[in-house]
């Protein structure tokens, strides 16, 4: 998929683990699991909004569009 | 689920008798064509006499038990598509190619039975009815039993699609 996550270098630049993260957003760690290995399908706005409050951070921080070849 | 466990436990006792009673007449049957002197005898199919057997009648009745064997396979993967919902299983591969062997088995099993026999009526006994295996070649039971294969194939594909669907479903976080 074109759309790469860059959850885990957010994660890092706020010192947050993994499960922390998916206690306050309430999804499962591997929900966040699929989220953060780029398995996942689709993201729901409710999910990424509190995913850029908790971690204060846009989408763009944690998504990037990258061209496949 | 109560009415799946119902189910299931009706076609249990369905099927074991519907088993019993087909590999034995089956095999009786194959067994007496090809074994026994059954011009003397008289075979009787479907209400009719047969007054001779000859080769042609021996192939269309291997056809014949052929597509009773692929009816039977088709009872027992019912059963095991049962035994998958009961798992609340219902969008998984394994259904998926068990509704699609069933829709198969059951259009092939139905060619198999019917088409011979009619073929067998019309250009070497002469008749053009329904002739010597009067209840085999129903012409209702022949379009139910294709149309009912051909259900099958569709609702495989409708599974495949929501499978589909309910991944999709599942990797929205």
């Amino acid at each position: 998929m074109p759309i790469i996550v860059n959850l885990d270098v957010m994660l890092a630049k706020r010192k947050m683990r993994s499960n922390e993260l998916a206690e306050r957003i309430g999804i499962t760690t591997a929900n966040l699991s699929i989220l953060k290995t780029g398995k996942a399908k689709a993201i729901r706005f409710s999910t990424l909004e509190l995913i850029c409050e908790i971690l204060e951070c846009q989408p763009g921080d944690i998504m990037e569009f990258v061209k496949e070849e | 689920m109560k009415t799946l466990q119902k189910l299931k436990m009706s076609w249990d006792i369905l099927l074991s008798i519907y088993t019993m009673y087909a590999i034995i007449s089956t095999a009786l049957l194959l067994v007496a064509l090809f074994f026994n002197d059954l011009p003397n005898i008289n075979g009787l199919f479907g209400g009719n006499t047969i007054q001779s057997i000859d080769n042609y009648i021996r192939i269309i009745v291997v056809l014949m038990a052929v597509g009773n064997i692929m009816y039977i396979i088709v009872l027992f993967k019912l059963k095991k598509l049962i035994d998958l919902f009961m798992k609340n299983d219902f969008f998984s591969n394994a259904s998926i190619l068990l509704l699609k062997q069933i829709g198969t088995y059951l259009s092939y099993s139905t060619l198999l039975i019917y088409i011979p026999t009619y073929f067998y009526n019309l250009f070497i006994n002469h008749q053009n009815t329904t002739g010597v295996f009067a209840q085999s070649l129903d012409k209702t039971a022949f379009l139910f039993f294709t149309l009912l294969g051909v259900f099958f194939l569709i609702l495989s594909a409708v599974f495949e699609e929501a499978k589909r669907l309910k991944e999709e479903n599942d990797l929205m976080i």
